[in-house]
Formats: C-alpha cells, structure tokens, sequence
C-alpha cells in the first residue's frame, strides 16, 4: 500500500495510507500534481503541530470508508444535531484542541472533519447570551460603550423600538 | 489554554450552523464575530420591520450602508413625520430597496408618488389594505406622474393588491400599465365582478371606474401570461365559469394559485383548471367548501408537477383519491386539516405503493379525529425521513403509541403539534411503556419493526408485538423548534422535567395542564434557553416562585401567555419588567391578583412589549351590563 509521509510544522513525520490521505483535498491535488515526482514523498502542512496531525490521521483513517460528502445546498437548513457518535467521543478535548484541528480541517481542506468540528463549535454557542459564550470562549469584549450600544440599535434582524 | 485566533471566514462558517436568533447575540461577543456576521450569506433577504416613530429616520440613515434588503413601515400616515420617512427611505436607500410593504398605513397618494421614483430597484410592492391610496379614485391618473413610476418599477416582479376595497379597472390598469412584467399578482380580498356590474346590472364593460372586473383581469393575465406565474385571487369569491375562462387564457402557464375561501368554486371547475393549468406547482384550495374527492383525483391524475397542496376546512374531502395523491412524486406539503372525515388509511396506503411517491415534509392532520394509532404507526415509518412539520392538534384518538412512533421514526422533525391528544401521558413522552406486562426493562433498542424486508400495513396483531416494547423518549427530536403539548391533560411534571430539553426550542405550548408545576416550568427554562413563545395559560399550579426562577434563563422571550393563572400576581409582573426586555406580546386576562395599574407599568418600562392582554384581570366583574 503506498504511503505518503506528513511532516508536522515542528518537524516530526508521519507515516499514512494515500487513500486515507486523499481525504484531504490539498493533499489529494498536491500529489496530482505534475512536479510531484519524488520517490520518498512527504507533505508539509504549515502550523498544524505534532500533537494535531495524529489527530487528524485518527479521524482520517476511522472514516476512510465514508461516501464523499454531499454539496451544500444553500436553501436547506443546516443541522448540529447528527454529529456521529464516534466523532463525539473523538471531540472530547480542550478548546485549543478543538480549535487546532478547525484550523487543520481547514487549510488541508477535508469537508467532513471540518463540518463535524464546527458543528461541536456551533452546539456550545446555541442558546447564550453574548456574555455566556465570551465565557465559554475567553473572548475579550473589545467594543467600546459607544460601539456596542450603535450595533445593538441596527440589529440585523426584526427588532424595532416603539416611539 | 488560550485558544488560537480563527479568521473570519471560519467564524462564519461556524456561525452558519446557527439559528438567526442565536447569530444575532454572537454578533455582540466582539467586533471580529460582528464582522463574521456581516458575511453575505446572511445578509441576504434580511427584512426590518418597524411602526413609523421618530427613531425611524436615524435607523433608516443607518441602513444606507446595507446591501439590499426589504421593508415593512406600518402606522403610516398623512403626517409630516411619516412623509418625511418616505423621503428618507427614497433618498437613502433608493435603488437597493428590494421589498416594501406599508401594513396598517393610511397614506396619501402624495407621498407614495414623491418615494416610488427612486425605487428602481424594486422587485416586490406590497399595498394591501391601503384603501386611502384608492379611495380617490385618482392615484397614477396624470401622465408624468405614470412615466415616472412606470421608469422606476418596470422590472417590478410581485404586486400584492389585497383587500383593497376601493380598487377600480381604471386604477389597477393604470398602476399595472406601470409594472408590464409581473410575476405574482395579489388580489386576495377585492371585489371582483365576476357577472356583472352590480351598478349598473349588466355584463361589465372595460374600464369601470367603480370595481374590478373579470374582463379587464383577463385582459391582464392575457397581456403579462408570458411572466405571471403566481395569481391570488383568495376570498373573492369567484364563480367556477371565471375559474375556467382564467384557467384557459392563452399562453398563461401558472406555477402558484391560491383560492383560498372560495366557497362557490366546483369539482367540475377545478377539474378544467387541472387540466388547463397542469404546470402548478403550489394550490391553495383552503375553505373552498364544495369540493370533493373528485378534485383531489383530478389534482391527482394532473398535476404531475405539485409540491404544495392544501385542502384546509374542505370538509367534504374523505380518504378517496388521497392514495393516488400520494403518488406524486414532487408533492412536499399537504395540508388535510379540519377535512373531517379522513381517516389516513388511504394516505398510508398510497405511500407504501411501489410507485415512486410523495417525500413530504410538511404534514397537517389537525382536527381529523378519525386518525387511530395503527394509520399514524404505518404512516411515521412510510412518511419520508425529511418530515419536518406534522401537526395532530386534535387528534383525540391517538394514544402513547403513536407518540412512540413518531420519536422513533421522524428524527428530522422540527415542529410538532400534538394539542388537545388527550390520551398522551408521561409514558408516551419518555418512550416507556407502562408496566402493565412483564417486560424487561432494561432491553431499551428502539422497537424492532414488524415487517423489515417490504413495507405492509400495520395491523393490530403488529400492533400489539409493539407494545411490549419500550420506544424511544421524545428527546429523539434533536432538531424540535416548536412544540405544542396544550391540553395534553394526562401530562406531569416527571415527563415534563425529563424530556423538555431541546436546545433549539423555540416555541412551546403547555396551556391548560393542570398537572404540571413550579418545577416543570423552571426545568424547561433551563434545558431550552432559546424560547421565544412560551405559553402556559390555564396552569393553575404556575405560580409567582417559579417564574422568578426561570424567566432570568429566557433571556430571548418575547411571547408569554399567563391567562387564567391565578397564583399568579404582580410580582411577576416585576420580574418580567427585570430580565425580559424583549418581550413583545404578554396575556394575563382573567389573573385574579393582577392589577391593571401594574400592567400600565410594565408596558411603560419595556421598550418592545406591544400587546397586552389583561381582559377581566384584578377580579373583574364577568357580567356584561349592555
């Protein structure tokens, strides 16, 4: 079975199947491309670390058997409720982590690892208030009272004030 | 751990996930989560809807920065402060205004006429109801003033003139000469001479200066046939010879006709309608109380294309011809509400047929009290997994059963309506069942079905098998947004607390539970931060204590219905004044120790509450003095 090798952007390298690779598009076009020709061939993902790649190789490898996914279709309502339970388990971590492998889905552009990691994002958002999520997410508030009252009073939704 | 910046454009994407309301409070977290919600995907089709005030012409200003979007300003009216609002929306936002409608205004034709010229953008013109523009008789009949709006609305696609009382052949034509190429025509509610003038007391002629008659709206569909896809013509009671002369104008290939509250319309009719218009894709065919099967079947047999259909209130409708319905293989929505004598059986029936058939998405059964367990079993497995809507209100008969069924079988459902199913109990809820056999409870798989390889109809004996098995609990429903449970009598607080957790919930219905209390309210509070509508009239365990509790966690509330609580008193009142200042619609009639003097208040310091209903609160005397 041929292998390809990823070096993680502190330098370690990993060894995977190409098929289970190819769940990455970037990788699946890098080796398509026409100046790959190297025998002993690796790939170099900038800023996904050591402790994420095997992750993302993790999740690869338990859904290599999947159907491609489907095209999003604009007009259809997007779910958070039918994240696999395998992927929930999977994505039992910290939020670093959770936002590392966003970020690695991302750039190495695998639509399913995205969608699921994105989806825990959005289920952790649901329901609070501005307050609450700045909480769950140690996001600083960095409007000023002036800004924050102006984008309160042009909402972008059907609120209106009586006389 | 701090957690690594993540740019904008995933931010969105994440956001994307999200409910409007949930993206509106992300949108306050910070300026780059604000900015993610600026993406375009979400801006478009947004519509601001507003009475006219005097914070108008600063919001309108602000708007001049948006891409395109809709408006809804009501309250309009010959004031200087409405005519300036008009001039505001014309100059600001002019040619990216894309939808406008003017709801409960009395404008003049003056200040109409200084606006329409700078909408050049304008896809879609909403003047129902605005009689004072009519009334005269005299609106777009100058020259200049038609070529200017005509040069502003020629590319005009949606036209709603409904319940307009005083719209005439001269007035529609001339406003229709101004926009040659519509794609939807709205004349719900006018008067319409579909005989003869009653004037005059003979055939109408062109051009009658006091109704709008067949001729001239026959005119029109023959002029406009080539892009007028969409014709409303509800509560006009039109006659079936106008049906059919509308439906065989030539070259006219409608997609959407609503004739909702057409009482005088026949079976024979219709089937010339289906005939001559078989392209239809959406039929409204709502209170038109003479129908029959015999317009199902002809629906049926015709309109290969359909993918919404209602037959609402036709309570001649019975199980004929609904199996053949169930064939069409576009048909999305089906609206068999108040049709009293259908049973269901035909409908499942047709689904389990081998042919290709309906994947609906949108089911309405309310008011058909012959629905029993066995049909709504066979139909939640035979009904697409894509249901999204299903609505049972009424549905007397069904019992826990079907509860199960529906919990196990319809994952994707988003609304739920299971009001006045008085038979449902706190074990159809938790998907148990009650032990009354010896089963063994901790076998919890969902039910094994009774025919795995080919779909048949259930029978009792199935029926039975199912029975002793434990189902799935309602909270299957990941995705539920409304819920309503109103009247379901047999309910308690034990199924209440254990399966009200939907994180998505938006509007819930627990009016006229006796059984439930403080606890239910404060736990479905905490489990469904999302609620928007909460109602809980006539639950006289409801009480001060309780909403203390829970309304700081419903932070989003803008609905609340407390009619007929009585432990519920003022304080309440005061704590709503506290946490819940999006609250728009309050009911408290008939709340014995609410004062009308406490609710002057509340409607004082809430900036959005608009109606409140305090009828007969404080005790007040029930007897009318006439």
């Amino acid at each position: 079975m041929p292998t390809i090798k990823l070096q993680s952007s502190d330098g370690e390298m990993f060894e995977v199947d190409v098929e289970i690779a190819k769940q990455s598009v970037t990788i699946k076009t890098m080796l398509e491309g026409k100046w790959y020709t190297g025998v002993d061939r690796w790939v170099t993902p900038p800023n996904v670390s050591s402790l994420i790649c095997p992750q993302v190789i993790q999740w690869c490898t338990h859904h290599k058997d999947d159907p491609p996914p489907p095209e999003d279709d604009e007009n259809k309502e997007k779910r958070t409720d039918d994240i696999p339970v395998w992927d929930q388990e999977f994505l039992k971590v910290d939020q670093g982590t959770l936002f590392e492998l966003i970020l690695a889905a991302n750039y190495l552009d695998i639509k399913g690892l995205l969608d699921v990691t994105c989806k825990t994002v959005a289920n952790m958002i649901k329901g609070k208030t501005p307050e609450e999520i700045r909480k769950t997410f140690n996001i600083k508030n960095d409007f000023t009272e002036e800004e924050e009252a102006q984008v309160k009073q042009v909402p972008f939704t059907l609120w209106h004030k009586k006389k | 751990m701090e957690s690594p910046y993540l740019p904008t454009e995933i931010i969105s994407y994440i956001l994307s996930f999200l409910h409007i309301t949930d993206r509106k409070e992300a949108s306050l977290v910070c300026k780059s989560w604000y900015d993610a919600c600026q993406d375009h995907q979400f801006q478009k089709n947004v519509t601001f809807k507003f009475p006219v005030s005097t914070s108008s012409l600063d919001f309108i200003c602000a708007l001049a920065r948006r891409p395109r979007c809709g408006l809804v300003i009501s309250h309009l009216d010959g004031s200087s402060l409405s005519r300036r609002v008009l001039l505001e929306v014309g100059l600001h936002l002019g040619p990216r205004l894309d939808r406008l409608a003017l709801p409960g205004s009395s404008i003049t034709e003056a200040s109409l006429l200084v606006l329409l010229p700078h909408l050049t953008g304008l896809r879609k013109l909403d003047l129902q109801g605005l009689d004072s523009l009519f009334m005269s008789g005299a609106f777009l009949s100058r020259e200049e003033h038609r070529r200017q709006v005509q040069n502003a609305l020629r590319n005009l696609e949606e036209l709603d003139l409904s319940d307009l009382r005083y719209l005439s052949d001269l007035s529609f034509n001339r406003l229709t000469s101004c926009t040659p190429r519509l794609c939807s025509l709205s004349l719900a509610g006018c008067h319409i001479a579909f005989e003869f003038d009653p004037y005059r007391g003979c055939p109408v002629g062109f051009g009658s200066s006091a109704l709008v008659s067949l001729r001239n709206l026959l005119s029109l569909l023959q002029k406009q046939a080539s892009t007028l896809h969409s014709l409303d013509l509800s509560r006009t009671s039109i006659t079936p010879e106008s049906l059919r002369s509308i439906a065989q104008v030539p070259g006219l290939r409608l997609e959407d006709l609503s004739l909702r509250g057409c009482k005088e319309l026949t079976d024979y009719s219709m089937e010339i309608l289906c005939k001559h218009q078989n392209g239809l894709k959406r039929l409204d065919l709502s209170a038109c109380t003479e129908l029959t099967s015999r317009t199902v079947l002809a629906v049926a047999t015709e309109l290969k294309e359909l993918r919404s259909l209602s037959l609402s209130q036709d309570w001649k409708i019975t199980d004929k011809g609904l199996a053949e319905l169930m064939t069409l293989p576009c048909l999305r929505s089906l609206d068999l509400s108040e049709c009293l004598h259908v049973s269901g059986a035909d409908l499942a029936k047709g689904l389990s047929s081998p042919q290709p058939s309906a994947q609906l998405e949108t089911l309405s059964l309310r008011n058909c009290a012959y629905i029993r367990d066995a049909v709504m079993f066979s139909l939640t497995q035979l009904l697409s997994r894509n249901l999204r809507e299903l609505d049972l209100t009424s549905c007397i008969c069904l019992t826990d059963l079907s509860v199960h069924a529906i919990a196990t079988y319809l994952p994707a459902l988003v609304v739920l309506r299971l009001g006045w199913c008085k038979e449902i109990s706190d074990w159809g809820l938790l998907g148990m069942v009650e032990p009354t056999k010896d089963c063994d409870p901790r076998d919890k798989k969902p039910p094994i079905l009774p025919f795995q390889e080919k779909t048949r109809l259930v029978t009792e004996e199935d029926l039975g098998a199912f029975r002793d098995q434990e189902g799935v609990s309602l909270l299957a429903l990941r995705g539920l947004q409304e819920l309503d449970l109103s009247a379901c009598s047999r309910l308690t607080d034990t199924s209440i607390t254990q399966v009200l957790r939907f994180p998505d919930l938006q509007r819930l219905s627990l009016s006229m539970l006796p059984e439930i209390s403080d606890d239910s309210l404060v736990s479905v509070a905490y489990h469904c931060r999302s609620l928007t509508s909460l109602a809980l009239s006539h639950c006289p365990q409801i009480s001060d204590q309780g909403m203390a509790r829970a309304l700081p966690l419903l932070h989003r509330l803008q609905h609340l219905f407390l009619a007929c609580c009585d432990t519920v008193t003022n304080e309440t009142l005061s704590i709503i004044a506290l946490h819940c200042d999006r609250l728009r619609t309050l009911d408290v009639s008939m709340c014995k120790d609410i004062t009308v003097h406490q609710v002057d208040l509340l409607l004082f310091q809430l900036p959005f509450l608009e109606k409140v209903q305090c009828r007969f609160a404080n005790g007040a005397d029930f007897t009318v003095v006439l």
